[in-house]
């Protein structure tokens, strides 16, 4: 019988830039233990009262919110801070910052963009009793808003400039990402070999 | 380095002209995409939120593009035992409001937060395990210190050992004959 032999494979991906992308804000370290000892602290444990807390939590959810503050900014309250318990480079939750200018710029208040990382989620989903919770928005009349108000004014707000502003010239940026890819070889199980990628810059 | 220098440009020529003229901006990428297909590149994931796939649409987030996640279910796989169930994937779905083109992007199977009960289970087992192994050891180590400690005192702590045995048991009762003559 052959052994297996496990042999890894890098691939080249190309990255194409948006020059219409947003970074994300700069949070430091700090600042994010503070935020998120204080969501834990104060957030509602039942589902009611997080209905009358002024909040929305689930990245579904929030992303709703923030689409129909771009559509229909009359209508809807912007909320004032948007907490997203994701690493900043997750596709779940790439397109945040620019989905925050957006509703920044037709919307008539400011919202802004907290990332806490993956690591906070877990505490937070077990406070609110879920499985799991992607994004948290809070409202400026929320009870919890004048725990966070604080902590959160000195982040910057994402704005989106090339809507307001004529577009400039922007050079070619070419950009490329390797990845490796494992592949067993020899003796192959059925329902055992899994392919993984890993991504390096 | 041409062909990336060139989808590149399309790309950035895309959203530097969808101010002025959406349907150019359209063209443009509607080219980018036909190219990347053409030229069967291997490209980054988050290249298709830049736009829509078949109509070209730049998406603007929040005016032509929903994006929601769901779950999905994975294949049957064949390494479970029984009863087990396999977990739900996720996908990201990116529905174009302007063709009304709906594309997911399988995202694969999302990072534990908790523990599972299985794992929990587990644990459990081997702590009580643990446990019962370090009885047993501090057990095996007195009876081994004990017989050190009687290595080390050699024949004369053997000795003085059975003298204070004696010592004890005739303290305690005796049946012999100098016990009864003692008191006449």
């Amino acid at each position: 019988m052959k052994k297996k032999q496990t042999k890894v494979k890098q691939t080249v991906k190309l990255v194409l830039r948006n020059p219409l992308s947003i970074s994300w804000p700069i949070v430091d370290a700090n600042t994010q233990e503070k935020l998120a000892q204080t969501l834990v602290q104060w957030l509602p444990a039942s589902h009611k009262d997080i209905l009358d807390s002024k909040l929305t939590v689930g990245l579904n959810s929030v992303n709703e919110l923030l689409e129909r503050c771009c559509q229909n900014a009359k209508d809807v309250t912007q909320p004032a801070v948007v907490f997203i318990l994701h690493d900043q480079d997750s596709m779940l939750v790439t397109h945040m910052p620019q989905l925050v200018a957006n509703a920044n710029f037709y919307g008539s208040s400011k919202c802004r963009l907290v990332p806490l990382g993956f690591s906070a989620q877990a505490l937070i989903a077990k406070k609110l009793g879920l499985s799991r919770a992607g994004a948290i928005a809070v409202q400026d009349d929320s009870p919890l808003w004048k725990y966070l108000k604080d902590l959160v004014m000195n982040i910057e707000e994402p704005q989106a400039r090339w809507l307001s502003e004529n577009p400039e010239y922007e050079v070619t940026k070419v950009e490329k990402i390797i990845t490796s890819q494992k592949e067993n070889q020899g003796t192959k199980k059925e329902g055992k070999n899994e392919k993984g990628n890993e991504f390096k810059k | 380095m041409d062909q990336e220098r060139k989808l590149q440009f399309l790309l950035s020529i895309a959203a530097e002209t969808y101010a002025i003229s959406p349907s150019l901006s359209s063209h443009y990428l509607r080219r980018m995409f036909s190219l990347l297909e053409e030229w069967n590149l291997e490209t980054d994931p988050k290249t298709l939120l830049h736009g829509c796939s078949k109509c070209g649409s730049l998406f603007i987030f929040g005016r032509n593009i929903k994006l929601r996640t769901i779950s999905s279910e994975r294949k049957a796989r064949t390494d479970l035992k029984k009863g087990e169930v396999s977990r739900l994937g996720t996908n990201l779905e990116i529905n174009c409001l302007v063709c009304s083109y709906v594309h997911e992007i399988p995202l694969g199977v999302p990072l534990r937060l908790h523990q599972s009960k299985q794992a929990l289970r587990a644990k459990a087992i081997a702590e009580s395990s643990s446990t019962k192994l370090e009885s047993r050891k501090s057990a095996h180590n007195a009876k081994v210190k004990q017989r050190q400690r009687l290595r080390a005192s050699g024949l004369n702590g053997i000795l003085d050992r059975k003298k204070k045995k004696d010592e004890v048991a005739k303290s305690t009762s005796s049946l012999s004959l100098q016990d009864f003559m003692s008191p006449i």
